[in-house]
């Protein structure tokens, strides 16, 4: 549901339930967009060359997944792949890089048609590193716009 | 902002200027934040580690089992067991009766912890 402005009240028209309850709906969705969520993130890092799996939970209510992983250096992964699993929708994988070879991938995930409302579902992170290197998931967020 | 919504007296007459006031309130919130949605995930816990939560919405989503737990070590520890056909469970923080609304709470040994209004 979005926000749409109210219709106007106009002179000598009744005043009805239904007139002053598109009023009620307009402020709860102002509310409701309005609300932030309790949960705060925990970068992790992956330092192992023989690749690390990450997991983070997050429940479906905005269509674009936003991402991103910063590596150490140039030249320093070796795999880079992102899913994500549902617990009623099939499995997706959103992202896959066999040889990732820049400093920083931030990345939007359009999710439309992939979750139902509300769903519940797991984004795995995979990371290959290179020797020395370390890859850090920076962030994991749901966002209702993709800029 | 700049138009301030009638503030409503006993036997004040309901005009159509002070009704549109309200939409026109309404119009400057959302020009300046629009309906933008946003959330952020919660990464899984490592073995044995401990979340820190606030008694902020009314169900506590989580996986694995583990316990919820009082600070003070006064009273009872919560057990919690996901359901293992969904690898979730579910506790109605209400029903933990000596949890205060804003309260700090642990959880310690579950893999994931997501507070939340809905079931």
């Amino acid at each position: 549901m979005s926000y749409t402005t109210p219709a106007t009240f106009v002179d000598d028209a009744v005043l009805t339930a239904v007139a002053l309850n598109t009023l009620s709906a307009a402020i709860t969705e102002l509310q409701s967009a309005g609300e932030q969520p309790p949960q705060v993130w925990l970068q992790r890092t992956a330092t192992s060359s023989s690749g690390t799996q990450f997991h983070a939970k997050m429940r479906h209510a905005h269509r674009y997944l936003w991402w991103r992983v910063d590596f150490s250096g140039a030249e320093h992964g070796d795999d880079l792949e992102l899913s994500i699993s549902p617990e009623i929708s099939a499995a997706q994988t959103l992202f896959s890089d066999s040889s990732p070879g820049d400093q920083s991938y931030a990345r939007v995930e359009d999710l439309d048609g992939l979750l139902a409302d509300g769903e519940f579902y797991t984004v795995n992170l995979s990371i290959t590193v290179q020797s020395t290197r370390s890859g850090t998931w920076m962030y994991c967020e749901e966002r209702s716009t993709a800029s | 902002m700049t138009t301030v919504p009638h503030r409503w007296l006993h036997g004040d007459q309901i005009t159509t200027t002070r009704l549109n006031g309200l939409i026109a309130a309404m119009d400057e919130i959302y020009a300046v934040r629009r309906d933008y949605g946003f959330q952020v995930a919660t990464p899984y816990a490592s073995t044995g580690e401990t979340f820190t939560l606030y008694k902020m919405r009314r169900y506590l989503h989580f996986g694995s089992v583990g316990l919820l737990q009082d600070p003070a070590g006064v009273e009872d520890a919560v057990a919690l067991n996901e359901d293992a056909d969904i690898n979730r469970g579910t506790l109605d923080l209400e029903t933990v009766d000596w949890l205060a609304p804003g309260a700090r709470f642990y959880v310690n040994g579950c893999s994931w912890c997501w507070l939340d209004d809905e079931l």
